[in-house]
């Protein structure tokens, strides 16, 4: 009898931990068919559940239920950590889990980030887990990847949302985009924090490439402005409007060891999703919408969900520790640079160059294009 | 019968030969008479180059009427590989038969200066006494227009064609053409309007935009497959969605063996029924389950979290299902539901000879809940592009007289009492080529 422990703070509609558990617990669609999880048993510690979702839960066969986390890792097959508060992280519970789990022969999955001090030196987690959130595994518009090996020039990733959560997803979707170009990962050297109109300065100065904007702006489903009025489908970029409808925009242009520039750029008031252009050294171009499925579905947790199952069960992993520690050091210096003030930083943490095998992201189905 | 030949797909990145074009209109069976008036019509060929000027036929032009997601895209140019795309045609008139309070087209004609023309004639003609444009776009979807007593809504489709064919016949010249959908709500004018394409030598394309958007995963359906079965499972109503799932369906069997090889009967039915009928339809039920599980919409049991839809949930979630059970004449098998309160997407599921499923959803991010500019007018729009840029139809026209012949075979079932009918009428042969049409770029 197999069995998977998952750990949560909280247990809400639309919570990632929702998601997921009801999928291990229910099945999920998978490639037409609906898919299920591998483990006889789901086992969640119960002080994380209400007694309504407790027993809506209690529908799935394998739901078990234990006391603690402690009473959760006895005898598990694998672990899943799916905190839907960032600050669980500084609490009791996140001690719990790091005691229960240390010292476990079982492979885990962080949705999320987890804590620095998992990924690195004597405290890391061990055998493995991999950490990630749906942003490298959801479909994309159209099925377009970089390819593996690619040397990669300069991406710029379009992300919306408030600070951190933005950063947060969208360094997991880059990473998931560049790890696998020629080379791999050779680590960080410099961050530059672009706030407000010092955007659109610094993309007149050719700070980014404004051509690889343009290009993840015509990916969009959802441009903003007379768009939003009159169904307007006009060229936001061209026009030049997009200074006048952005709020709140922050680009962080971040420049690798290799030479490599990446841009995650937040474009709230310009699009409502987020998309994706690069560019190679031979100047091949790239470019995709990341497509985020309607809720309440959010679709984008069942192919979520089979990465996460293929890792634990089959070991496919696609990221090392490394990829994780980058995450967190990455979003622990955007930080400190926001909270400080500070707009320049050069990378003074150890290079964590990485390689991997492949990309994280797949075609769902054989595309027959004849 | 009406037997249509192997359609090569062509592509704007493809040249098509007037000798090619020729060689398809005498397969037509077209007599030489009309052979030498299409072999003129055809040689006068726009200037290489220079944008080719396309006339608007428009019911009505408000926020996301059809007609504003065609206009606003020829005008204002559209996302398209990678890049904000401008058309390579250029409106040079509007015809539009209503003007509601939140009108956009006048806007549109100060924005832009594209002259809004009094009658179709004086459209196609701008001032003169000849056809002058190089294409023509009938979008005659949303308006006010009266209902019949089977629930057609009497679009005006069949009245735009004609007095566009009159312009085209009085000129001595036709250039190529889309309708927007079926071609209209009697049978007759329907066959009557791709007859006029054959008559007259211009290329028509027509149809929803449901073939050509994204996929999701991105697949086709192999050409020549050895496919036994399809369904589509969408929502709407008959008469208005039903059209797009058809044509969701039919965009895939068309690439079946041998082509389409027509519909014998069309049996349309509500409620209860539908699901009676299913029961004994061990396939179809099975292709209704591999279609939901490619949607992105369909409702969670009780309002809750998303859970793999059971057959209880799939009735309980739709008391009031349609469904259109269609018999080809070669014994494949098409069934489109439209399932109103389980779903709000496009699915389809195909079965071949062996049992096995080919399935995907066709993404329709519709405004303004999911998107603000509803893209998947984005492909149409390119094809309609291609189709007057190459003066040929990227699919065949045959295609949607189908799919309008069994829309409107289907709500004559309704109206008669959900009886099964025998559809000769229907008895429509046609190929397509290999090349797919959809949205993957």
């Amino acid at each position: 009898m197999k069995t998977l422990a998952f750990f949560l703070d909280t247990f809400k509609e639309g919570s990632t931990a929702q998601q997921v558990l009801d999928r291990l617990l229910f099945g999920w669609p998978e490639k037409g068919s609906i898919a299920s999880a591998p483990w006889d048993h789901i086992r969640v510690p119960q002080q994380a559940l209400n007694p309504a979702m407790e027993k809506r839960l209690q529908a799935s066969s394998k739901l078990q239920l234990s006391k603690d986390a402690k009473e959760a890792t006895q005898g598990i097959d694998a672990w899943i950590i799916a905190p839907g508060r960032p600050e669980s992280w500084k609490t009791h519970l996140a001690e719990d889990w790091y005691e229960c789990l240390s010292n476990s022969p079982a492979r885990g999955w962080v949705i999320g980030i987890p804590p620095l001090s998992w990924c690195q030196g004597e405290a890391s987690i061990s055998p493995s887990f991999q950490a990630g959130t749906p942003m490298p595994y959801t479909w994309r518009l159209p099925e377009v990847d970089i390819p593996w090996q690619c040397p990669l020039s300069e991406i710029v990733l379009l992300v919306r949302g408030a600070y951190p959560e933005a950063e947060t997803h969208g360094i997991d979707a880059l990473l998931g985009l560049t790890s696998h170009r020629q080379g791999g990962e050779s680590g960080i050297q410099h961050i530059r924090l672009l706030r407000g109109d010092a955007v659109w300065k610094g993309a007149r100065e050719g700070l980014f490439s404004w051509d690889l904007f343009k290009a993840a702006v015509s990916r969009t489903h959802s441009k903003q402005g007379d768009a939003t009025v009159d169904g307007r489908t006009q060229d936001i970029v061209g026009l030049g409007m997009v200074p006048d409808l952005a709020r709140d925009t922050r680009a962080w242009i971040i420049q690798h060891v290799d030479g490599l520039q990446s841009v995650l750029l937040t474009v709230d008031g310009i699009l409502q999703d987020e998309t994706f252009a690069a560019q190679s050294k031979d100047g091949r171009l790239y470019s995709a919408q990341i497509y985020q499925p309607p809720k309440p579905n959010d679709h984008r947790y069942s192919r979520l969900t089979t990465a996460i199952t293929q890792y634990l069960e089959h070991d496919k992993s696609t990221m090392p520790p490394e990829r994780h520690l980058l995450w967190g050091e990455l979003l622990e210096c955007m930080d400190s640079m926001m909270s400080e003030d500070i707009l320049s930083q050069e990378w003074d943490r150890a290079r964590m160059p990485f390689g991997v095998n492949r990309s994280p992201w797949s075609p769902e189905g054989i595309a027959c294009k004849p | 019968m009406i037997q249509a030949p192997p359609y090569p797909c062509k592509h704007l990145e493809e040249g098509v030969s007037r000798r090619t074009f020729l060689e398809q209109l005498s397969l037509l069976g077209a007599s030489s008479g009309i052979l030498q008036l299409a072999s003129t019509l055809q040689g006068s060929s726009m200037s290489q180059g220079a944008p080719k000027k396309v006339a608007l036929l428009a019911t009505e032009v408000r926020r996301h009427s059809h007609a504003q997601h065609f206009i606003d895209r020829l005008l204002e140019g559209y996302g398209w590989h990678g890049e904000h795309y401008f058309p390579q045609l250029k409106l040079v008139s509007l015809y539009v038969d209503q003007f509601p309070e939140n009108d956009l087209a006048r806007d549109r004609e100060r924005r832009h200066g594209v002259p809004i023309y009094g009658s179709i004639a004086e459209a196609l003609t701008r001032g003169t006494d000849q056809l002058d444009v190089d294409g023509v776009i009938i979008i005659a979807e949303h308006g006010q227009y009266p209902t019949n007593a089977k629930g057609q809504k009497q679009y005006p489709r069949y009245r735009f064609f004609k007095e566009m064919v009159e312009v085209f016949e009085r000129s001595g010249r036709a250039v190529p053409v889309f309708n927007d959908k079926h071609y209209s709500t009697r049978w007759e004018e329907c066959v009557e309007m791709v007859k006029d394409s054959y008559r007259l030598g211009f290329p028509l394309l027509a149809g929803s935009s449901l073939p050509v958007t994204w996929r999701i995963p991105s697949i086709d359906m192999p050409w020549n497959s050895d496919l036994n079965e399809s369904v589509c499972v969408c929502y709407g109503g008959v008469d208005s969605y039903d059209i797009h799932g058809l044509e969701t369906a039919q965009c895939m069997s068309e690439r079946r063996h041998g082509g389409e090889a027509g519909v014998r009967s069309v049996h349309a039915m509500r409620g209860r029924k539908v699901w009676d009928q299913l029961a004994s339809r061990t396939t179809t039920e099975q292709l209704l389950i591999a279609a939901l599980n490619r949607s992105h919409q369909c409702r969670p049991a009780s309002g809750g979290p998303w859970r793999p839809p059971s057959a209880d949930w799939i009735q309980e979630a739709c008391p009031n299902p349609v469904a259109y059970w269609i018999e080809h004449q070669d014994g494949f098998r098409t069934t489109l539901f439209m399932l109103n309160g389980l779903v709000q997407d496009f699915t389809y599921a195909g079965m071949h000879a062996d049992g096995s499923i080919l399935s995907c959803l066709m993404h329709l991010p519709m405004p303004p809940a999911h998107t603000t500019t509803a893209d998947f007018f984005n492909p149409l729009s390119r094809r309609i592009e291609e189709t007057i840029a190459l003066e040929h139809a990227t699919y065949p026209p045959e295609r949607t007289l189908l799919t309008s012949g069994i829309t409107l075979f289907a709500v004559e079932s309704l109206y008669r009492g959900e009886v099964a009918l025998n559809t000769p009428e229907l008895n429509i042969r046609y190929q397509v080529g290999p090349r797919s049409s959809y949205w993957r770029g």
